[in-house]
């Protein structure tokens, strides 16, 4: 059931996940983050690389480190895992360039079958449209996930 | 291969792959720009789209 990832590290918050890309470019630590947006349960999930040495995080660059299947996996676990902890909350995502969008969009068509049945996944087309409930094959610039209701 | 209906979020969690440390909560204090610029942004689109609507409307 669990598709090739990275070993996440994990702040006591559950908020803040760090894991470590492996490749051909060498050993790149990543950070992903779920910043609170509101007291009505909103957060944003922001990724990128993280500079160990300045603590700086940059979310603009491409580390082609031919991992991106494994990578996406490992964010995906690290949305699973706030949810085990921030069940009654939304989580939305835009990635900061087009390629990085696109990371999402085929992060979030690659798990969607698996995690439909309790995942409400919805998507924006462009910065005015309306929100709508995901589907596949379809180009969505922005992301909301919440876990499904009963 | 046998396909398990996922009913809880915990069955897609690989607890073997995880980690913990306290001290990765620190980035939560800090002023990071690119996270900055994420909450204006989600700020926005909060209060300028339907987001809280839609979600509102979800059920199994």
């Amino acid at each position: 059931m669990h598709l090739p990832h990275y070993e996440l590290t994990i702040g006591e918050s559950k908020l803040i996940f760090e894991f470590i890309s492996q490749g051909p470019k060498g050993d790149i630590p990543k950070i992903i983050v779920f910043s609170k947006i509101s007291d009505n349960g909103l957060y944003n999930l922001a990724f990128g690389d993280l500079d160990t040495k300045t603590g700086n995080v940059n979310d603009r660059v491409v580390s082609n480190n031919s991992d991106s299947k494994k990578v996406l996996a490992t964010v995906v676990q690290a949305l699973y895992i706030f949810f085990n902890s921030y069940p009654t909350c939304i989580v939305i995502a835009k990635g900061s360039t087009k390629s990085r969008t696109r990371l999402y969009r085929m992060g979030i068509s690659k798990f969607y079958h698996q995690s439909k049945d309790i995942l409400y996944i919805t998507g924006r087309l462009n910065e005015v449209s309306d929100f709508e409930e995901f589907q596949l094959n379809k180009e969505y610039i922005s992301f909301a996930v919440q876990l499904k209701k009963n | 291969m046998k396909k398990t209906k996922i009913t809880d979020i915990s069955m897609l969690i690989d607890e073997k792959n995880l980690k913990f440390d306290s001290t990765l909560d620190r980035f939560l204090t800090m002023e990071i720009p690119f996270i900055q610029k994420k909450i204006e942004w989600a700020i926005d689109t909060m209060n300028n789209s339907n987001l809280m609507e839609i979600m509102g409307r979800n059920s199994k």
